[in-house]
């Protein structure tokens, strides 16, 4: 408690003063960094801790967009930008193929009509909000300005933000797989796996769920672009 | 974005050519939006189950009446409604009213002798009916002793 009330104001601090930081940062090499930050003036902090947020400070954030607007003010290496334009693509690729199947693996076969899509006004909604917020989001931190290396910082959120829409959209499918699984363990026991995972996708409990679903990857993208609009704009 | 956004928009194509009995419906074939054409939709699938049945062709009612009885107890309504649940409860709809209306009180033919009648269901138990023969697919002559008994 006491540790935590110190370390707040610490960081309003670090936050007041980020223009010049930079600068420090750019000019000064890892070992007199320590020596020039205000961080030692506080007793409270022993080394360990300082020496922990130092740390943080050059972590490779993949993702972490809360982590990165936290550090703005900490140059980016080639390194990190490197694997942010990597894992981005890799990101972008997955979230358009996914979006793609979900579209196109929702068409069924209706004798005399031909394929009719089996989307509902409810995924309609929600896909095109993700796809207009994200976009929105986009293209507000393209206009931001919060640090000097803007252009790494931007590609750094941007890339955490999607990461981390693509990371616990994992995670989510995972846990509803799981689901699944275990409802057809007790409903479904005597019936084939694929039989039972059509039944159990074509059902009142799914529509249900499937509430569930767009309310939580809604709010995993708002999660995400949190930090996009957050910051200076010049 | 920009390619996602496209796609969802033009999510609905259809391939086939609609029967001549229901080209009236050729504008529902296009349309994609539920909340304003669900009744649309329905008649789209009423039309192409009879177009079906008089052609003697095999249905797959079971998939279709478990879309009635999922639309009956969903919570969600129309929020949870499909182009393609619309059409697939039309056909269920379509086939028994179809069978309702061309068996029902009608005198019972075989080798010529008329003794009996067919009294028919309709409604929701017709629905329940089909959803209970746990058959993929059913001929009109199967539909109709399926719905219907023969009465003196």
């Amino acid at each position: 408690m006491n540790g935590e009330s110190t370390y707040k104001p610490n960081f309003t601090v670090v936050d007041d003063i980020e223009l010049p930081e930079p600068n420090l940062e750019e000019k000064s090499n890892s070992q007199t960094k320590e020596t020039t930050l205000p961080l030692e003036d506080n007793a409270d902090l022993n080394p360990n801790e300082i020496n922990l947020i130092y740390g943080e400070r050059h972590k490779i954030r993949l993702f972490d967009p809360k982590g990165i607007y936290t550090f703005r003010h900490i140059k980016i290496s080639n390194f990190q930008s490197f694997l942010h334009t990597l894992s981005i693509c890799i990101s972008l690729l997955l979230i358009v193929n996914f979006y793609r199947l979900l579209i196109t693996g929702s068409h069924q076969f209706v004798s005399g009509l031909g394929k009719v899509n089996n989307l509902n006004l409810l995924d309609k909604l929600s896909m095109t909000f993700i796809a207009i917020y994200g976009f929105i989001k986009i293209k507000k931190v393209v206009s931001i300005k919060v640090t000097k290396f803007y252009t790494r910082y931007r590609l750094a959120l941007c890339a955490n933000a999607i990461n981390f829409i693509v990371l616990n959209y994992f995670k989510l499918s995972i846990l509803f797989l799981a689901l699944q699984l275990l409802i057809i363990r007790v409903k479904y026991p005597n019936k084939r796996v694929d039989i039972a995972f059509d039944l159990i996708q074509n059902g009142v409990m799914a529509d249900t769920l499937s509430i569930i679903t767009w309310f939580i990857s809604i709010s995993i993208v708002i999660k995400a672009f949190k930090y996009c609009s957050v910051g200076e704009t010049k | 974005m920009g390619l996602i956004l496209c796609s969802i928009i033009q999510m609905s194509y259809a391939n086939e050519s609609l029967p001549e009995d229901c080209s009236h419906l050729q504008s529902v074939k296009e349309a994609d939006f539920v909340l304003f054409s669900k009744k649309d939709f329905v008649a789209l699938g009423e039309c192409l189950a009879i177009n079906l049945i008089k052609q003697k062709a095999p249905l797959n009612l079971l998939e279709s009446c478990n879309e009635v009885d999922e639309d009956r107890r969903n919570i969600l309504g129309i929020l949870s409604l499909s182009k393609l649940e619309a059409i697939l409860m039309g056909q269920c709809v379509g086939a028994i009213n179809y069978i309702y209306q061309h068996y029902d009180n009608e005198p019972v033919s075989t080798y010529g002798v008329e003794t009996k009648t067919y009294q028919c269901t309709k409604g929701f138990s017709a629905v329940d009916i089909i959803r209970q023969s746990a058959s993929d697919s059913i001929s009109r002559t199967k539909l109709r002793d399926l719905l219907c008994s023969r009465v003196n």
